[in-house]
């Protein structure tokens, strides 16, 4: 009797390490075949995130007018082609970055023999300023029409969010510069206001590169 | 009944069960560029042991480059974009041995990075508190040799070196 209780004790032993045994082998097992099968994609990354400029809307959005304009169907090769625009446009909004801000150092040196009262260089003045604007505009058209990026989801303040509120400020000192320009010619008090307006412009600019680095 | 007794000692010790479960695990990348250094830390790590005991035997790890957060949004985008995590969205480490050395432990195995795989090798502390077991290691990742275009800011690319850092706690069950 005491046999069998001992036979029985240790079948049943036997068959709970050999189940347990097969547990850590199944654990194991289903872990490397996720490994190898688990390519699916975060949902989330297909999609646009929920918070986007309106020009990013305008063109990326849900119903945008170049969503899902590339790869038909293929959501995973729509989203890569959108991320790849994105970069390019990136790369190009930094470039006219740089090359807006040199414009603004150029006019600030020729502005400033104006204010001296060289008048020589008054059309090279209007030229330069003619030039930073256009350069200014296809920088900001390359930031705020860009498909917009993978995550929105930063919730402190962060350099990217700074570079955004400069932005606002650089834009502003730019349209109030533009505005002051065309009535200096009928109220001429109103060149300092103009000269200030440019060098806000300037310095918001400079600090909204300069940031990025941190 | 002793040849039963025997037979029971030799299968507990060829086949145990898993003693210990992972708890928190996180793996955190530092990049450096010319004009500053950051990390990225992933906390949603998929953790896989096999134990003998109180010594890891076998680990696979995975995790995915959309859970790393370096506090960044456009910068974590910038890194779904090179590391092509649409199409290659995990990184995994399957272990292939697992040496004892006292506190110190040399893990080999498989890291599979933008689908490349290569076989790695490193050093991993072990710490015992509170029935806890937690491992911590580092490794150097290249990126260029896992066909990773370096991403750039301001005209000027990262360093290709990588580090991964990692700590691992298990739980005795």
């Amino acid at each position: 009797m005491r046999k069998k209780l001992i036979k029985v004790y240790s079948m049943i032993y036997l068959v709970g390490i050999f189940m347990s045994a097969n547990a850590v082998k199944a654990q194991t097992d289903s872990l490397l075949l996720q490994l190898i099968n688990s390519n699916k994609v975060d949902s989330s990354l297909i999609q646009p995130p929920a918070k986007m400029l309106f020009t990013q809307r305008i063109l990326w959005g849900t119903n945008g007018i170049l969503k899902n304009r590339y790869s038909g169907n293929d959501l995973v090769a729509n989203r890569q082609k959108d991320l790849k625009i994105r970069r390019t446009m990136l790369k190009l909004h930094q470039i006219g970055g740089f090359v807006t801000l040199g414009g603004m150092l150029a006019q600030g040196i020729i502005g400033s023999q104006l204010y001296k009262g060289d008048y020589k260089v008054k059309d090279l003045h209007e030229n330069v300023g003619m030039a930073v604007n256009f350069s200014y505009g296809f920088t900001a058209i390359n930031a705020l029409f860009s498909p917009p990026s993978a995550f929105q989801r930063d919730k402190k303040i962060t350099s990217i969010r700074l570079h955004k509120w400069l932005a606002v400020l650089h834009l502003s000192g730019m349209i109030a510069t533009n505005i002051l320009a065309t009535q200096i010619e009928h109220d001429v008090s109103l060149k300092p206001y103009h000269r200030a307006a440019a060098y806000v412009s300037f310095a918001s600019l400079a600090t909204a590169l300069i940031v990025i680095k941190f | 009944m002793l040849h039963y007794f025997i037979l029971n000692i030799l299968l507990s010790v060829f086949f145990q069960a898993p003693t210990y479960d992972i708890t928190t695990s996180s793996i955190t990348y530092t990049m450096k560029h010319k004009l500053h250094t950051w990390d990225g830390t992933s906390k949603q790590v998929n953790v896989a042991s096999k134990w003998n005991g109180d010594k890891l035997e076998q680990i696979s790890v995975l995790a995915k480059v959309s859970s790393f957060n370096s506090g960044l949004s456009s910068r974590d985008s910038h890194m779904i974009e090179v590391l092509d995590a649409l199409s290659i969205p995990n990184i995994t480490f399957s272990s292939s041995s697992i040496h004892y050395n006292g506190a110190s432990i040399i893990v080999s195995g498989k890291l599979q990075f933008h689908g490349v795989t290569k076989d790695i090798q490193f050093n991993v502390r072990e710490k015992k508190e509170n029935n806890q077991l937690l491992y911590e290691g580092e490794f150097p990742v290249l990126l260029e040799s896992f066909n990773v275009e370096r991403p750039s800011l301001l005209f000027v690319k990262t360093d290709n070196s990588m580090n991964i850092k990692f700590a691992l706690v298990f739980k005795n069950k």
